[in-house]
C-alpha cells in the first residue's frame, strides 16, 4: 500500500532527517519526497510504501515537534499508479 | 549576562535544584556560571563518575520526585556516554532535560576535537532535540525544552549548546524571560462522554473483565482513582513492571505482574478474559508474549495519553486518548450511577494461592533459617520485606534479581520501585538510587543488584562516598549473567556462551576500599541478622548474598511464545545441586 502525507514543519535543518528516520524505523519505504521552503515553514509532500496500516506512521509523525499534518491518505498501489 | 549564566538562571527559576553532571571542555562556561549558585547553595551539582551515571541519577531523581531531572555533559564522549540513559528515559517516559556542550558553531562540520552530532545521534530517543545557534533564541528554547519534558507523555528533551553561544552576551534577559515564561496552558486529554458511555457498556457486558495497569497510572499519580475504579467494579487486576505496588501483594484483586516472568494467575486471567481495560500501558512484547495470541477472546479498551500507542501493537475495541488520572476520575464519576459486580473471576482467583506463592520460584519449598544449604533469592526477599516499609525505595538493575524483586517484594506503592523497564539497562540501579536519595533524603534507598549489573556502574560508589549517601546495596551474586544463562539453559541446549563470572572481584573488599561497611552471607540463617545489620548502619552499607549459580526465575514464558505457554521449575525437573 502507498500512503500520502502532506504536512508543514518549522524551518529547521534537521526536519527532513527526522521524518525519514521515523519512516524507516516504523517500516515505511520512501516512494517520493518533496520539500519546499516557504517563507515561514517547510512544506512536505511524502509518499511511503508499506504493508503496515497508515496509523503506524500517522501517529508518530503527529508527535514531531510543531509538525502540522494537513492530510494523510491511504492508497492501494494500483490506485496510485492510475493517478500518476 | 552570558548564555551560560542565562541557562543556569532559567533552570533555577524553573525550579531545578539538582543537576547531575560531569564537566569538560565544551561546557566550561556553564560550569563557570554554575559555581556561584552552588557556592550560594541555590543549586546542587552532583558530580558522578561517568556521564551514563549522570543520566541514570537524574532519572532516579525524576522518578522519585515526579519532576524534571537534569543532567549535563560536555561534547563528544561526554555526550555519547549519556545516550543509554536518554534512551532509557525515552522508553520509560521519564521527564529528563539533557544539556550537552557543543563545539563552537563555526567549527561544527569540521570534525573538530570532541565533536559529535548529538542532535542526530539522539533523534530516535528524545521527544525533541534543540541545538541553539543564536543567543537570542536561548531563553525561549530552555523554557520550551523544560516544558516539553513534562507535557503530554513525559520524556527526555535535549539542548545542545555550542560553546560560543554559552559565551555570547544576552542584553535583554529579563524581557525575554517575561515574554516566554508566561503561563502556557498545557492541553489536557480528556475522554468524551460517548467514550465513557461505551467503556461502561463494554464493562457491563463483560463476564470476565481484567484491568491491566501500566506505568501511565504512576506517572499521572492516578493510583487512588485506579484503586477506586477496580474496587467499584471488583476488577481482577494485572500490572506491568512499571506499575508494581498499585495493590498490596495479597489483595484479592491483585493477580500480580503479567508477561514473561509474570504470575500464572495474571497470565491465565488475561488469556481467559473477555474484556481487557488497559490503562497507561503500551502492550510491550514482554507483557503480551506473542502478540497475535494475546488475550484472544477479549475486547480491548485502551486508554493512553499518547495517540500513537493506540492500535500500535494490539487492536483495541475502544481507544481513548486521555491522561490516566482524568480518565479514571471521569469514569468513577460516571459509574457512580451504575454499578455491576464482576464476582465470578474474583471468586475463582480467591480460591487460588496468593500472588507471592503463585510464581513457583525455585525451589517451591522454603529454605529460610537453615544453617546449611543455599540462600534462595525469593526467601531472602521475603525476609527483606519484614525490614522495610513505605519509607523504603527500591532501585534495581536488570536481570534475574530484578524479576525476583518484582515477584516477591511487597511494595506499598507504585513510587517505591525504580526499575529500568523498557530499555532494560544493566547499570541503572546504583546511579538511580543516588538520584532518588537526593530527591527523597528522608527515605531509605535500597539498591538490589546482581554481580553483572553492579560492575557496569561500580565507579558510582565514589559518588556515594563523596556525598555520604546512606544507600544500602544488596548484591545477589550467582557468578553469572543469570538471565542470559537461564535462556541458554532453556533454549540453547545448555550451550553456555560468555555468561560465567567466576573471576568476579572480592566484592566486599572492593566496597570496603570506598569506606563502606560490607559483608557476605552464604547460608539462610545468616540472612535475617545481616539484613538487620545493614539497616543499622547509619551510612552506606553493602551486603553480598551468595546464591546458587543455577537458580532460575520461574515461571517463564519463552520469548516469542504466547502467555499461555509457561515453563515452571517442576516442569523442568530443575536440580540446584
Amino acid at each position: 500500500m502507498f500512503h500520502e502525507f502532506e504536512f508543514n514543519t518549522p524551518i529547521q535543518p534537521d526536519m527532513a532527517e527526522r521524518i525519514l528516520r521515523i519512516m524507516r524505523v516504523r517500516g515505511f519505504e520512501v516512494a517520493n519526497l518533496q520539500v519546499i521552503r516557504r517563507s515561514n515553514c517547510l512544506e512536505f509532500r511524502l509518499q511511503g510504501e508499506t504493508q503496515r496500516p497508515i496509523t503506524q506512521l500517522y501517529g508518530q509523525l503527529e508527535k514531531v515537534y510543531k509538525l502540522k499534518l494537513k492530510s494523510a491518505t491511504e492508497h492501494k498501489k494500483s490506485q496510485l499508479q492510475c493517478h500518476s | 549576562m552570558n548564555g551560560a549564566a542565562c541557562l543556569i538562571e532559567i533552570l533555577n527559576r524553573l525550579g531545578t535544584s539538582h543537576i547531575f553532571g560531569y564537566p569538560g571542555g565544551a561546557i566550561m562556561p556553564v560550569y563557570d556560571a554554575l559555581a556561584c549558585l552552588v557556592k550560594d547553595h541555590k543549586m546542587h551539582h552532583i558530580l558522578c563518575r561517568h556521564e551514563q551515571a549522570c543520566a541514570f541519577s537524574a532519572q532516579g531523581y525524576a522518578r522519585a520526585m515526579g519532576q524534571v531531572g537534569v543532567c549535563m555533559a560536555t561534547s563528544g564522549p561526554g555526550a555519547t556516554n549519556l545516550v543509554t540513559g536518554i534512551a532509557d528515559a525515552h522508553l520509560d517516559s521519564i521527564p529528563l532535560l539533557i544539556i550537552t556542550g557543543q563545539i563552537e558553531t563555526g567549527l561544527i562540520g569540521t570534525d573538530a576535537f570532541q565533536a559529535v552530532d548529538m542532535l542526530g545521534i539522539t533523534h530516535g530517543i528524545v521527544k525533541h532535540g534543540f541545538q541553539v545557534t543564536d543567543i537570542n533564541h536561548l531563553v525561549e528554547t530552555v523554557i520550551e525544552a523544560y516544558r516539553l519534558c513534562t507535557s503530554g507523555r513525559p520524556g527526555p528533551v535535549l539542548i545542545d549548546l555550542p560553546k560560543d553561544i554559552q559565551k555570547a552576551s544576552i542584553d535583554n534577559f529579563e524581557l525575554a524571560w517575561q515574554a516566554c515564561s508566561e503561563d502556557n496552558p498545557i492541553s489536557q486529554f480528556t475522554p468524551t462522554t460517548a467514550q465513557l458511555a461505551q467503556a461502561v457498556e463494554l464493562l457491563e457486558q463483560a463476564r470476565s473483565p481484567v484491568l491491566m495497569a501500566g506505568g501511565g497510572i504512576k506517572i499521572a499519580n492516578a493510583e487512588s482513582h485506579c484503586v477506586e475504579f477496580l474496587h467499584t467494579n471488583n476488577l481482577p487486576t494485572v500490572t506491568t513492571l512499571n506499575c508494581m505496588g498499585l495493590l498490596p501483594m495479597h489483595h484479592p484483586l491483585n493477580l500480580g505482574m503479567l508477561g514473561m516472568h509474570g504470575t500464572a494467575k495474571a497470565n491465565d486471567a488475561v488469556q481467559a478474559a473477555d474484556l481487557i481495560i488497559c490503562i497507561g500501558a503500551r502492550f510491550d512484547d514482554r507483557a503480551t508474549g506473542r502478540v497475535e495470541q494475546f488475550a484472544p477472546k477479549a475486547e480491548i479498551i485502551h486508554v493512553d495519553i499518547d495517540a500513537a500507542e493506540l492500535n500500535k501493537n494490539v487492536q483495541s475495541t475502544l481507544g481513548i486518548i486521555a491522561e490516566a488520572d482524568i480518565f479514571l476520575a471521569a469514569i468513577n464519576q460516571w459509574q457512580k450511577k451504575c454499578v455491576k459486580q464482576y464476582s465470578n473471576l474474583v471468586k475463582q482467583c480467591a480460591n487460588k494461592q496468593p500472588v507471592a506463592n503463585d510464581t513457583l520460584s525455585n525451589p517451591p519449598a522454603s529454605n529460610i533459617n537453615k544453617d546449611q544449604g543455599p540462600i534462595y533469592a525469593a526467601d531472602f526477599l521475603r525476609q527483606l520485606n519484614q525490614h522495610t516499609d513505605e519509607n523504603s525505595l527500591i532501585s534495581v538493575d536488570v536481570g534475574q534479581h530484578q524479576m525476583w524483586v518484582a515477584q516477591h517484594f511487597d511494595f506499598s506503592s507504585t513510587k517505591q520501585f525504580l526499575s529500568s523497564s523498557g530499555l532494560g539497562s544493566m547499570g541503572f540501579g546504583l546511579p538511580a538510587a543516588i538520584g532518588a536519595q537526593f530527591a527523597q533524603p528522608e527515605k531509605t534507598l535500597i539498591n538490589i543488584t546482581g554481580d553483572g549489573s553492579f560492575m557496569m556502574n561500580v565507579q558510582e560508589l565514589a559518588t556515594i562516598k563523596r556525598y555520604q549517601l546512606p544507600i544500602k546495596i544488596i548484591l545477589f551474586n550467582n557468578q553469572h549473567l543469570g538471565l542470559v544463562r537461564q535462556q541458554q539453559e532453556l533454549f540453547y541446549a545448555e550451550n553456555y556462551s560468555e555468561v560465567e563470572l567466576f573471576d568476579n572481584p572480592d566484592f566486599t573488599a572492593l566496597v570496603r576500599v570506598f569506606g563502606f561497611q560490607s559483608e557476605t552471607i552464604n547460608t539462610p540463617a545468616e540472612s535475617n541478622p545481616a539484613i538487620s545489620r545493614l539497616f543499622q548502619q547509619p551510612g552506606p552499607a553493602f551486603l553480598e548474598v551468595k546464591i546458587p549459580a543455577l537458580e532460575n526465575v520461574w515461571p517463564m514464558v519463552p520469548p516469542g511464545a504466547p502467555n499461555s505457554t509457561r515453563l515452571t521449575a517442576t516442569k523442568r525437573q530443575y536440580d540446584v545441586s
